[in-house]
């Protein structure tokens, strides 16, 4: 036992509030286990099975599911798409919020407006915006087409081609989610000091020089939450793309054309629910989980060494 | 002074571009919802018009009506589910999530640290992954087609409780310190002290946790999608998803955008009632 | 002050729309759900397909008050069906596509019929297509786990107008007259694509259709495909070819954004090739022209066609079993048969209401509903292993990529052979 332990032990002030402690976190972390813990350990024990959904006698395989999955060229597709979609998002949600939160950060008439409609999208139900962007996406008759048209663009094809599917779904989960972020970084503005600005303008620090070396090291702690929190959420994409993809000339929904917008959980779903292969399915789930789990590692370790905290 | 003239004038210039800039893309941001809303409007022949047609050259209510008044689909009982289970949802969430966010930053107790852990990690987990297993312990405790299992486990803090967690944690840890001292001397209990003196305290955090614990509850829609059959027991989002149950060509587009309106508008409207508090309490908790 | 205010409007906008809720939730909250006669009934098909069952089940319902049924329609049917059955809760009758039917059958999710069948005065095995049945049966003890609910053949739907308009001997005219062929289908289609109409309308996601044409032996055992074949590419060329060389039917992305349902009824198409359930939609929707159905073309003296087909099933864990197959025993049955037939939903699956001429004089005078019986050999394929995955996924996927441009049918059929080879082990 720790030293630690052992002084909360020595204390019966220490006592009752070890006690309290338990008895205040206790309903969530039983909630936690019950609800998504013991499911998760159900995962790991039936990854081990050739087990259709609705089959009653699982078969043990072992780690054959494992094995497979790493040979499933349909699977590894789905895992390179995965990290493509979270890069195109990450690379364009994360500073096209940053530059919105830094031009609201002013006063300008019906700035509150401007911020409500950018947060609109962050509100709406994922179900019904997709099925409205189906349209917005159509080739002949979408409102996309239609804009990019009167700036001279030829009509793209976004959901029947294997090249613009991808950036069609990168470019609808970015209007979904910009408007979040950006409040995120407004936040996070508000909260630097002015006295610092102040100080930097009397020694003429440019505008540019101020956000490199106070906007973006102040805001830090907020990057590095929105960064993570868009991760873990792009990871996991599944209903924008099951509805923008599904089925119009193949019942194999939220793949795209030639799976070219194939991603992990609309993968595994399928495999699930679709295709009776609900063993190699909880495969895929906990790979992703390993995947979360080192990715989460590796920002902790950097948020030490990047993250800057306003003392 | 000419300097500062032009100085002036180049703030003022590039004010008005940062100004259209915003604008511009706030038409980006609105267009789909113009669209959902004109296409509502339609009637089915004229929502194949390209160019696409704005202003509705009829305006059409009857998609409206049709949602509520049909004996297909009853948006009215749909509401009326997603208020229940919202309101449930909102106030367990309360409880058990302040108390929860409570403990982890203001007491001290064993494995706190790696329960915090814990609690974060269920950010990562996506429930498609765990949906078969949870259905079995659905049907275990004999929850499936009830409201229980839209309510008790997001009220428990899992499937995105860990955010509520997160969010008031902060607050909490960023209260002085001195309060809690205050209390002791005054000889309250733990308990007592955090109803009393630090709940009230958070009072502010509530906007921003209403609006996203009302978003998340309004909007579920793959977890009411394994645990709800019965129609009776239909939320809005089952409600709009109900279209994809038509497998067959010939979609009523404008009754479909009509559903999405009315998915829309009870959330725009606790939004809106909700959003001055919620910025400025996101800006309080500073998200350290 | 102020915030009293808001605080009170936000309960007021809470109370409004429960209010509203409460109204209409008095009628369903009456229901009694323990009661022994309650049979929960799944379906797809969405608002129509529910109002026309119940429409059917309403005179059993008057004559068997202890039965209640719920009909459930829910969103992502499939899916839903599997939790539900895997999670051991699941309706007592739901609709079970015959591929899908092979899946449940073979892990043993689907209650033996055979017993209910053979005690049932209104069941008459001599009364069904034996084909039909056998697609419901166990391979190896031939009793029945489903009973056919309906099943279509795929047939042309034409526009009559435009024929008229351009001139042209309706497809009808031409198949009564025997002249109707490949090819003549072809020049017909040529003939009547023009600026606002194509002369075809085919979803390229029913290739398997034109298949049998080029490649009637594709599927040769439930463990063997022959898709690398020059038949096999002889067909995805030919579909391929209606859009690219003959520019007769619509690309695939202009069919994804109007459906080919839609621009039939907007009369955007002179022929459409589907299955019997658009009639009673078209029907319904008061289509603002004349139109009627003919059957698949001859090629070499012999059409083809795809038979789609569904049976009611009773899962095995379903509560209410006996309930269950009172409405399955129904709805299959003559009585429940003929509305089927007198409204022309569907062709119906009892021979003697097929053939009473209550299914040929319906719809409307001078509908051609024989076109959906005219191919007598007609009967759904061979479900070969992992097919959801197969069919659907790889072989609609990759063929997908000829009919967008991506890919040449040698390629596509090549990848194809090869994925499949693998799936079929798995």
């Amino acid at each position: 036992m720790s030293a630690k332990t052992l002084s909360i032990l020595a204390s019966p002030r220490k006592r009752t509030e070890m006690m309290w402690g338990f008895i205040f976190v206790g309903p969530v972390i039983l909630g936690i286990l019950i609800f998504m813990g013991f499911p998760t350990l159900y995962g790991f024990f039936i990854s081990t099975f050739k087990w259709t959904i609705i089959g009653k006698h699982p078969e043990f395989i072992g780690l054959k599911n494992y094995v497979r999955m790493f040979t499933d060229p349909d699977f590894l597709k789905a895992v390179k798409n995965t990290f493509v979609y979270v890069g195109g998002v990450l690379l364009f949600s994360v500073p096209l919020s940053l530059l919105l939160a830094i031009l609201f950060n002013r006063k300008m008439p019906f700035g509150e407006v401007l911020k409500i409609i950018y947060y609109l999208p962050v509100i709406t139900m994922m179900v019904a915006v997709s099925m409205v962007w189906r349209w917005v996406l159509s080739t002949e008759y979408g409102i996309l087409n239609y804009v990019i048209g009167f700036f001279g663009a030829e009509t793209i094809p976004w959901l029947n081609d294997p090249k613009w599917a991808m950036p069609a779904l990168i470019i609808m989960s970015v209007w979904k989610g910009v408007g979040f972020n950006m409040v995120l970084f407004i936040a996070g503005l508000k909260n630097i000091s002015p006295m610092y600005y102040e100080a930097a303008d009397i020694d003429g620090a440019s505008p540019f020089r101020q956000f490199i070396s106070i906007t973006l090291p102040l805001l830090s702690p907020t990057t590095l939450f929105i960064f993570l929190t868009t991760m873990m959420n792009s990871f996991q994409i599944f209903a924008q793309a099951k509805i923008l993809f599904a089925g119009a000339t193949s019942e194999a929904s939220g793949a795209g054309p030639d799976n070219a917008a194939n991603t992990i959980v609309v993968y595994l779903y399928n495999n699930a629910f679709k295709w009776g292969h609900a063993g190699y399915a909880a495969a895929q789930g906990v790979f992703l989980f390993v995947i979360l789990i080192i990715i989460t590692r590796i920002q902790l370790s950097l948020q030490k060494r990047w993250v800057h905290y306003d003392a | 002074m000419t300097h500062n003239l032009m100085n002036f004038k180049k703030i003022k210039i590039s004010s008005v571009i940062i100004y259209l800039f915003l604008i511009a893309g706030a038409l980006f941001m609105i267009m789909p919802f113009l669209w959902m809303i004109s296409s509502s409007l339609k009637d089915v022949e004229s929502i194949f018009i390209f160019p696409p047609q704005w202003i509705p050259e009829k305006v059409n209510l009857s998609n409206y009506t049709e949602l509520f008044t049909s004996s297909y689909y009853n948006f009215g009982l749909y509401y009326f589910n997603t208020m229940i289970v919202v309101i449930f949802r909102v106030t367990g969430m309360f409880i058990f999530c302040s108390m929860a966010a409570y403990g982890f930053a203001r007491l001290d107790f064993p494995f706190k640290n790696l329960l915090f852990m814990i609690v974060l990690a269920t950010m990562m987990l996506p429930i498609q992954t765990l949906m078969v297993p949870l259905y079995f312990e659905m049907r275990f405790f004999g929850w499936i087609n009830t409201f229980k299992a839209l309510i008790v486990p997001h009220s428990l803090g899992a499937f995105g409780g860990a955010f509520s967690i997160f969010l008031l944690r902060q607050y909490f840890m960023a209260l002085p310190k001195d309060l809690e001292n205050a209390a002791e001397i005054d000889g309250c209990s733990i308990p007592r002290t955090f109803f009393s003196v630090m709940l009230p305290q958070v009072k502010t955090a509530y906007a921003a946790l209403a609006i996203f614990t009302f978003q998340g509850a309004w909007n579920d829609y793959v977890w009411p999608l394994i645990v709800i059959n019965s129609p009776k027991k239909y939320v809005i989002s089952l409600g709009i998803s109900l279209f994809l149950s038509d497998k067959a060509a010939l979609t009523n587009w404008p009754l479909l955008m009509a559903s999405s309106v009315l998915g829309l508008i009870p959330i725009l409207v606790v939004f809106l009632f909700f959003q001055k508090y919620f910025m400025q309490n996101l800006v309080m908790s500073g998200l350290k | 002050m102020k915030k009293m205010l808001k605080f009170t409007g936000l309960v007021l906008f809470i109370l409004v729309l429960s209010t509203v809720g409460v109204f209409a939730a008095g009628n369903g909250e009456k229901a009694k759900e323990e009661a022994g006669g309650n049979v929960t009934f799944m379906m797809w098909g969405g608002a129509g397909e529910k109002a026309t069952v119940e429409g059917y089940l309403a005179p059993f319902l008057a004559q068997n008050p202890d039965i209640t049924v719920e009909i459930i329609t829910p969103p992502e049917y499939g899916d839903v069906l599997q939790t539900m059955v895997a999670g051991g809760t699941p309706p007592d009758i739901a609709y079970f596509g015959f591929p899908e039917f092979v899946q449940y059958h073979k892990e043993g999710q689907l209650t033996n019929l055979q017993k209910y069948a053979d005690a049932s005065s209104v069941f008459d095995a001599a009364d069904f297509n034996p084909g039909h049945l056998a697609s419901f049966s166990d391979t190896a003890s031939g009793d029945l786990y489903a009973i056919p609910k309906d099943w279509s053949t795929y047939v042309i739907y034409y526009n009559e107008d435009m024929f008229d308009k351009a001139g042209l001997p309706t497809p009808l005219e031409l198949y009564n007259k025997g002249e109707w062929t490949m090819d003549k289908f072809l020049e017909v289609a040529k003939m009547l694509t023009n600026d606002e109409a194509h002369g075809l309308l085919f979803n390229y996601g029913r290739w398997k259709t034109f298949i049998p044409y080029f490649a009637p032996d594709w599927i040769e055992s439930t463990s063997k495909l022959n898709i690398n074949t020059p038949g096999f590419i002889e067909a995805v060329n030919y579909i391929n070819d209606l859009n690219v060389k003959y520019g007769v039917n619509p690309t695939p992305d202009q069919l994804r954004d109007i459906s080919p349902a839609d621009r039939f009824s907007q009369g955007k198409g002179a022929m459409y090739i589907i299955g019997r359930w658009m009639t009673m939609r078209y029907l319904k929707a008061d289509l603002p022209f004349g139109w009627n159905v003919v059957p698949m073309p001859e090629k070499n003296g012999k059409a083809h066609t795809w038979v789609d087909m569904v049976g009611y099933g009773i899962p095995a864990d379903a509560k209410n079993p006996d309930a269950a197959w009172r409405v399955i025993e129904y709805l299959t049955g003559v009585v429940g048969q003929t509305p089927v037939a007198e409204s022309g939903h569907a062709i119906p699956i009892r021979l003697s209401v097929a053939d009473s001429g209550a299914f040929l004089r319906s719809v409307r005078a001078g509908f051609n509903n024989e076109a959906f019986l005219a191919i007598k050999d007609a009967a759904p394929v061979l479900v070969f292993d992992n097919f959801v995955k197969i069919f659907y996924d790889t072989m609609g996927g990759k063929l997908n990529l000829v009919f967008t441009g991506q890919s040449s049918a040698e390629e596509a059929c090549a990848e194809i052979q090869e994925t499949v080879d693998r799936l079929l082990k798995e």
